[in-house]
């Protein structure tokens, strides 16, 4: 079975930025893949990429097995679309907008845009402009799910949200899975790691990782190693451990291919007179912090000559 | 279709109260139309209503915007062309055909039968399409909101008023049609790519280009281009030609066409003419002459004829050229667009009469009196008054025969009124106190009909200006 998503090298490059560079991920079928970056990272660039709102400066999207430069009104009667700031017609009324919605979509069912309605407690004669953000959004998602898509984009659709409200809303989403497929962008970490079922992380347009949850979460381990006595710290510790720091005895790192066997072979080898390892499995926010702090190497390298005069 | 109409229902739904407005504003200009007995009519109404017009249109393209990478309707299934479709189909319900059936209600209230006119009808509202519909939709597709779209509007029209000003006599057919079309066109041309492609900045240079290409049309077509497109396309059927006649003329006797001159500045000189090839039963009218004094060495002066007839030119020279080459023979080369015409049928109204005339569409007289109170008298005016489809190109002569069989003549000069689809014409002839016309007074008139163009050639050589001059 063909990805429903599939970029191969897209990149986006608006004037003095490179927005996206080289982006390559795929994301299965059902998944629920969750894009994560910091603000400005180029989340929102690369889903308006996707969805051919912009051109892509290079490489290729594909989206239900079309390229995304190719996107037209068959495979857009079977995407939905949400977005933090997208521009609503405002002097609809929200039972208006409902209705105008589903005569662009012939697999829109009525029962549905009634249930979601129901769940949203959406008020039907309401016009969008007098809504509150929070229950914009829910009607640009009823808008976006009644016709039951089969891939699912949303843009940092929880922002600014209280958290009844996203609980609502990725219920909505979640109950669409695995029927349908989502990829969403988000730079709330906490909030993904309850639902998401891939994750991939965007720093200034580059991707650092993309992987399922449960092996990022398997993979990645805290490890604290407690020394017999004062030692330095090897120079030529794995790549794979990030973010060494030593304080007296104790010596932290974040094991980013955390295997039991060899974990303890390798500590073996550099700490041979150690008395205690601890390793504690880490939050989805946790391994994110690590790889950002390990992907500036000047930060690293500034830490550690900050820790050297205390040994 | 379906889904074009559907948007469509939207934005009839989202500017219902703005459609009503120009509706509103519509049927009043209509009624003043219809009632009309006068050729001064409410032109500010159908600049409001074109306004309308234009407010209406951009505004429903902006509704869904295709600026920008927020809105809400690019990521819904419906193609651009249904898009585009669906704005036209908007523009055609509240523009073009409100507009078109205006016409008919104006044609049959005032006698014509509108079937008769459809051809011109409808050229009208293509002229529409390429004036106001595509251009504003073209400016509103790559403009981001209404204010910007006033004032790009603003800009161009300043723009066009300016270009105006300093073209002599931009009202000429020839010069609208081509930057109609140019305007049309760049609309068109503009509309489908941001449509289509949405390259926002792309599409904005080539609506400036448009702009700037109607533009240089507008100021750069000379008359004398104009005249030879009017004489392709309908050539005069004889051949004239302009001699330097021998019959001098004193100054004295054109004292009121140098009158204004800038005598300081200038030396107004009056070459007579003979002018051969025009048939005895024809008339010609003359357009404005370019004119070149070419001197002795190759110097060459340009002037327009400020008073161009059949035995006449007068040219202004520079002082200082007049100076210098005054006493030496100059050649005079240019040239003169001219219309041959000649006078159909008279027809005669009597007063308060109203009635076809070949030529002339439907002609009405009346007498419009003014009772002296003190006396009891009639003191006033009557008028003679024509409306016709066909815009004709050339005024019409009327007279009228007082009851006394003295006569005046006046000129029935053509003159579109604003928005509506009737030309009209009309000469008024003051009443001496107590002067009845009803009894026995009547009106003739006569069509002038146009029989082609020629752009005539000038090529005088070995004049001497001293010669001819009018004031030295």
């Amino acid at each position: 079975m063909r990805a429903p998503l599939r970029t191969e090298r897209l990149s986006k490059t608006f004037p003095h930025v490179d927005a996206l560079r080289e982006l390559t991920i795929e994301v299965p079928e059902g998944a629920v893949f969750a894009l994560l970056g910091p603000n400005g990272a180029g989340k929102t660039t690369a889903i308006k990429t996707l969805l051919n709102i912009q051109e892509p400066t290079s490489g290729r999207a594909e989206l239900l097995g079309v390229d995304s430069r190719s996107l037209g009104a068959g495979e857009f009667a079977r995407i939905g679309y949400v977005s933090e700031n997208q521009q609503m017609p405002e002097w609809m009324k929200v039972g208006y907008f409902l209705s105008y919605c589903r005569e662009f979509y012939p697999d829109w069912r009525d029962e549905d845009a009634a249930e979601l309605v129901r769940v949203f407690e959406l008020p039907l004669d309401r016009r969008l402009r007098h809504l509150s953000r929070g229950m914009k959004v829910k009607a640009a998602l009823a808008s976006s799910l009644a016709y039951r898509p089969k891939l699912i984009l949303l843009d940092e659709p929880f922002g600014g949200l209280d958290v009844l409200v996203r609980e609502q809303l990725i219920e909505s989403v979640l109950e669409r899975t695995p029927e349908a497929t989502v990829f969403l962008s988000s730079h709330d970490l906490s909030e993904i790691e309850s639902f998401a079922s891939h994750v991939a992380y965007l720093n200034e347009g580059r991707l650092l990782f993309a992987e399922e949850m449960a092996a990022l979460s398997g993979r990645f381990c805290e490890i604290e190693v407690t020394l017999g006595e004062p030692a330095e710290l090897p120079d030529d510790l794995p790549a794979a451990w990030l973010n060494p720091e030593q304080s007296g005895v104790v010596i932290g790192f974040v094991d980013s291919q955390y295997d039991p066997e060899r974990h303890r072979a390798d500590i073996q080898r550099f700490f041979p007179g150690a008395r205690d390892v601890t390793a504690r499995t880490m939050t989805l926010r946790a391994i994110i912090l690590a790889i950002s702090k390990a992907a500036r190497p000047s930060q690293r390298a500034r830490r550690k000559s900050e820790v050297t005069p205390c040994v | 279709m379906r889904l074009a109409l559907h948007i469509f229902k939207k934005d009839v739904r989202r500017f219902w109260w703005g459609i009503a407005i120009a509706l509103l504003l519509q049927i009043a200009a209509d009624s003043l139309d219809v009632a009309a007995n006068t050729i001064v009519l409410p032109v500010p109404l159908d600049w409001l209503l074109m306004v309308a017009w234009a407010a209406l249109v951009a505004l429903a393209v902006h509704e869904d915007p295709l600026v920008g990478d927020r809105q809400f309707w690019i990521t819904r299934p419906a193609r651009w062309r249904v898009l585009l479709a669906s704005k036209l189909l908007y523009a055609l319900a509240v523009v073009h055909a409100p507009s078109f059936l205006a016409d008919v209600v104006v044609l049959a209230a005032r006698g014509f039968r509108p079937w008769e006119w459809l051809g011109s009808m409808l050229l009208k509202q293509v002229a529409l399409v390429a004036v106001v519909t595509l251009p504003t939709i073209a400016m509103a597709a790559v403009l981001r909101n209404f204010a910007h779209l006033a004032l790009a509007v603003i800009g161009i029209v300043g723009l066009t008023v300016f270009a105006s000003n300093i073209v002599v006599g931009a009202d000429d057919e020839v010069r609208t049609v081509l930057t109609a079309a140019v305007l049309g066109a760049g609309g068109l041309a503009v509309t489908w790519w941001q449509f289509a492609r949405r390259r926002t900045s792309r599409t904005r240079l080539a609506g400036i280009a448009t702009v700037a290409a109607a533009e240089l049309v507008f100021v750069s077509l000379t008359p004398v281009f104009v005249a030879r497109v009017y004489a392709a396309v309908d050539p005069a059927p004889a051949r004239v030609s302009f001699h330097v006649s021998e019959v001098s003329i004193a100054w004295r006797d054109f004292a009121p066409y140098v009158r204004y001159s800038d005598t300081a500045a200038y030396v107004p000189v009056n070459v007579p003419l003979s002018v051969s090839g025009i048939p005895t039963e024809e008339q010609c009218l003359f357009g404005p002459a370019l004119v070149y004094v070419i001197a002795p060495g190759g110097e060459r002066m340009e002037s327009r004829a400020t008073y161009f007839t059949r035995e006449m030119m007068i040219v202004q020279i520079p002082r200082s050229f007049y100076q210098r080459f005054g006493n030496a023979k100059v050649n005079l080369k240019g040239t003169v667009a001219a219309v041959l015409y000649r006078l159909g049928s008279t027809a005669s109204l009597r007063v308060g009469e109203r009635r076809p005339v070949p030529g002339m569409g439907r002609c009405s007289t009346e007498l419009v009196a003014i009772p002296e109170i003190a006396s009891g008298e009639l003191h006033g005016f009557t008028q003679v008054e024509c409306e016709s489809p066909a815009s004709p190109s050339l005024p019409g002569l009327a007279e009228f025969w007082s009851a006394d069989l003295s006569h005046r003549t006046a000129q029935l000069e053509w003159r579109s009124a604003g928005l509506s689809p009737l030309a009209r014409a009309m000469a008024t002839f003051p009443l001496s106190p107590g002067e009845d016309p009803r009894p026995s007074g009547k009106f003739d008139i006569t069509p002038e009909i146009p029989l082609g163009w020629q752009v005539v050639d000038l090529d005088f050589s070995g004049l001497r200006l001293q010669d001819y001059v009018l004031v030295q």
